[in-house]
């Protein structure tokens, strides 16, 4: 009973778990970071970072639709239910996108000495962990961790590094986009090893 | 004691064997699903697959599509109504014959 159990998240989970798919742009977002002015790498010269961002764009787009083909052909399509079938989740969702852009706001005004968007990024790894019924259990480590980093600038100023720099490369961009890569990688293990374990129970 | 029983007596055994329980478990949680994910998912052949595909779709409980994803074809399957509801009511019965078991267990670790 428990191993149908878990078959039904992960069927119901089957896509999000294939992790793979997101990876090319998580990259990409980590390199914008990395190459971010304010961290005191290459100078922002608008030539530079358009070089940087086209071609940018393109190439996870490629990527991540050659892994789609991959996990297509290997793993099979799975289509969710509809995410958006009731009125509250349709105002769940817009709740959302205006909150984020609030913390966007918030952390590129520096009106708080936290980051608000790496506390909703926190907040959001442990509804993925709560959603997945418990199957991620690497979400838990990273929301714990983009806590701790987000109210890092509570205690005080290291040094010549000013937070606003921090908070405006470092915990915006490169963070998630180290975390949202490693979260990737363990969400397509998480997928392969279930299903080699059902696949194990079955026969 | 009896009801339980007459209930685990009275599960539609089209639903209740095992690797066809899988599936329509698997089905329930999602819109529509091909072959090759159902596969993975239930770790069954694709012979063994195809004939429980097959009888789901006798009783009604599944749809099956054929189709061509550009030159290759693609099964794909879907719950009906029917078959939604059969495998809801299926649950909450193996749900209830759970709870029943643990009772009985609770009753005789008592005596």
């Amino acid at each position: 009973m428990e191993d149908l159990k878990r078959m039904r998240i992960i069927a119901a989970h089957y896509r999000n778990l294939q992790g793979l798919r997101m990876l090319p742009w998580f990259l990409w977002l980590l390199v914008i970071g990395a190459v971010n002015p304010v961290l005191g790498l290459p100078q922002g010269q608008l030539d530079y970072q358009c070089l940087l961002i086209i071609p940018g764009i393109a190439v996870p787009w490629l990527l991540s639709k050659w892994i789609g083909r991959y996990y297509d052909r290997v793993y099979g399509r799975v289509e969710g239910l509809p995410p958006l079938s009731q009125p509250i989740e349709v105002l769940a969702g817009i709740l959302s996108v205006v909150i984020v852009y609030a913390g966007f706001v918030i952390d590129t005004f520096e009106w708080l000495p936290v980051s608000v968007l790496g506390l909703m990024m926190a907040a959001a790894f442990l509804a993925e962990w709560w959603r997945s019924g418990r199957l991620l259990n690497h979400s838990v480590l990273f929301a714990a961790l983009l806590v701790v980093l987000s109210l890092l600038p509570l205690a005080g100023t290291p040094g010549d590094v000013h937070w606003s720099h921090l908070l405006g490369g470092f915990i915006i961009l490169i963070v998630p986009g180290i975390i949202l890569s490693l979260s990737s990688v363990l969400k397509h293990i998480a997928l392969v090893r279930n299903l080699k374990a059902l696949s194990q129970e079955a026969s | 004691m009896t009801d339980a029983f007459e209930a685990l007596a009275g599960l539609d055994r089209v639903v209740h064997e095992p690797a066809r329980l899988a599936l329509l478990t698997a089905l329930s949680a999602c819109r529509s699903a091909d072959f090759v994910s159902l596969q993975r998912l239930t770790g069954l052949t694709k012979g063994n697959l195809s004939t429980h595909l097959s009888k789901l779709e006798e009783a009604g409980l599944v749809e099956i599509e054929k189709q061509f994803i550009g030159k290759k074809p693609n099964t794909l399957v879907r719950l009906t109504p029917e078959g939604r509801t059969a495998i809801e009511q299926h649950w909450q019965a193996l749900e209830r014959l759970h709870r029943d078991a643990q009772r009985w267990q609770s009753v005789d670790g008592r005596q």
